[in-house]
């Protein structure tokens, strides 16, 4: 397996213009390297303010790191500009945790998930219309639902809208941030079992940034544990569950609540 | 969530009344050289018939120049709402580009921005007007609208550049850029709905201040020139007559106080549906 993600030494600071952009304690991301393989889903789990997100968004370029590199597919992604950039764009999407706030409450369904196709100019109007139906279908709702807008759905139909739209534009990549966190148990186990799927059937490729262990177990080629800013653990799912190396691997392990049966 | 925001405004009876009188103001306006029964700057017979009470002939009585005040009061709306509509378009359009130039493209656009309102601010407005009018003499309709339009969209700049502000930081901003969305698409398709309802209270707002500025500046003889009447110079015909004869003054301030007192009211229910509409959601 080859890498399609490799991030060296990345460090990301808060407020990218302040003076105080030396001082350690405004990184949100301290120096990280990691790669992601093509094909696998590379968890990413730690407490809040770890820098996770902020790692995640920084891979995207949707923040400018302040040092460091991101490798996708070879290109250097924080040189990238214009077509280039556009390009990545398309090969590269994300999912984030709170569909209330990442779909815009004054489009219909039909219209969000076509925004993709239609920035990249994908496909004519009438194919634009059968790839959001085709689309919906795929995530688990119907063609009738994109003419409805967001507030008519459940926590867990919104987070399939918002996979749909990810998927519009055909990404082998996806950072999925917290992407189930905010549903309910039952929900969470749909909405990863179509993840699941979706991977099976697309070969996607999966960042899947946590904050919680139980959440990973399941869908995890490799897990790595995040700490202030820093990787403190990178190791195959059944290591890290098994025996993991370190404190802050054990003190997430914990949390896991165990039911004895 | 903005069409809602509509939605629930229109279910708001204060709001519809406020938007019934500034509809019927601007109706009015436009269609006075029908409506008006007299000729607003004929002066028929200064002697026998200045000064007359209102009566059948005269709804809102005669001024000193014998001239019709109701017909004067429904020319002077086209005049007043004419120059504060433009003025309000103007301010309102500059104040979205400006306050959205200098969200999304930060740094010293916006800087450069907020160094011209600071400026706007430190400038008073009646004196740059005063100055102009020595200068150049009277001021045309036109140039009013750009002077009060020119300096006026401060409050809409801030406004809208403080929304943009908050709205570029949400995830579904966040999501159209990660989908490649340009900053042109991002502003058009989902910063200005979103904030289109504030957009509109900075109208109604805009509205009703500039609607007594006109009245004011024409009342000092600085804006509208007689004999063309505005709101502002038929009061300044009747200020010698306040004790004697009520009706030069009554009819023109009681019609920039119902027009002004609407766009408040249609302000504050505005905003009162924006509230309820973030609260439900």
């Amino acid at each position: 397996m080859s890498a399609l993600l490799e991030v060296r030494d990345l460090v990301v600071d808060y407020a990218p213009h302040a003076t105080a952009a030396r001082d350690p304690h405004r990184r949100a991301v301290d120096g990280v390297s990691l790669d992601v393989m093509r094909g696998e889903t590379l968890a990413l789990v730690g407490e809040s303010g770890s820098g996770k997100t902020s790692l995640g968004r920084a891979v995207l370029r949707l923040i400018e790191p302040a040092s460091g590199s991101v490798r996708f597919d070879g290109t250097d992604v924080r040189a990238l500009r214009g077509v280039g950039l556009t390009r990545f764009r398309r090969r590269a999407q994300v999912v984030f945790q709170d569909p209330k706030a990442s779909l815009d409450p004054r489009m219909r369904v039909g219209d969000i998930v076509r925004e993709g196709i239609d920035i990249h100019a994908l496909a004519p109007r009438a194919a634009a219309d059968r790839r959001v139906v085709r689309l919906l279908e795929e995530v688990g709702l119907s063609a009738a639902d994109a003419v409805r807008v967001p507030h008519e759905f459940s926590g867990g139909e919104r987070q399939r809208i918002a996979i749909a739209r990810a998927l519009a534009v055909e990404p082998e990549f996806l950072v999925l941030d917290e992407a189930v966190s905010a549903l309910d148990v039952l929900v969470r186990r749909q909405v990863l079992d179509l993840l699941a799927a979706l991977q099976a059937s697309r070969g996607l490729t999966y960042l899947f940034i946590a904050h919680d262990l139980a959440l990973v177990e399941r869908i995890a080629t490799r897990v790595a544990v995040m700490q202030q800013g820093r990787i403190v653990e990178c190791a195959p799912s059944a290591t890290l569950f098994g025996a993991p190396s370190s404190d802050a691997a054990r003190a997430l392990l914990a949390a896991i609540p165990r039911f004895p049966w | 969530m903005a069409t809602n925001t509509w939605r629930r405004l229109m279910h708001d009876r204060p709001a519809r009344i406020a938007a019934a009188v500034l509809g019927t103001a601007a109706l009015v306006a436009f269609f006075a050289p029908w409506l008006a029964r007299y000729d607003p700057t004929l002066q028929p017979d200064p002697v026998t018939l200045r000064l007359l009470a209102p009566s059948w002939q005269h709804w809102f009585g005669t001024d000193p120049f014998s001239r019709d005040v109701l017909s004067r009061v429904l020319h002077g709306a086209r005049v007043s709402l004419g120059v504060a509509a433009g003025a309000m378009l103007l301010a309102v359009t500059l104040g979205a580009a400006l306050g959205a130039l200098a969200a999304v493209f930060g740094g010293w656009v916006d800087a450069a921005v907020g160094a011209l309102v600071d400026v706007l601010i430190a400038m008073p407005r009646l004196l740059v007007v005063i100055a102009l009018v020595a200068t150049f003499g009277a001021l045309s309709p036109w140039w009013l609208i750009a002077l009060i339009g020119g300096s006026g969209w401060l409050a809409t700049a801030r406004i809208v550049r403080a929304e943009f502000r908050d709205h570029l930081q949400r995830d579904y901003v966040l999501a159209a850029r990660a989908l490649g969305a340009s900053r042109w698409r991002i502003v058009w398709q989902h910063l200005l709905p979103a904030v289109a309802p504030q957009i509109a209270v900075a109208a109604a707002l805009a509205l009703a201040a500039v609607i007594p500025l006109e009245a004011a500046l024409s009342f000092v003889g600085l804006g509208i020139q007689p004999p063309l009447p505005s709101w502002g110079n038929i009061l300044l015909d009747g200020t010698d007559y306040l004790t004697t004869a009520w009706w030069l003054v009554v009819f023109p301030l009681g019609a920039v106080t119902l027009t002004v007192g609407s766009a408040l009211v249609l302000a504050d229910r505005l905003r009162a549906a924006i509230a309820g509409e973030e609260h439900r959601r």
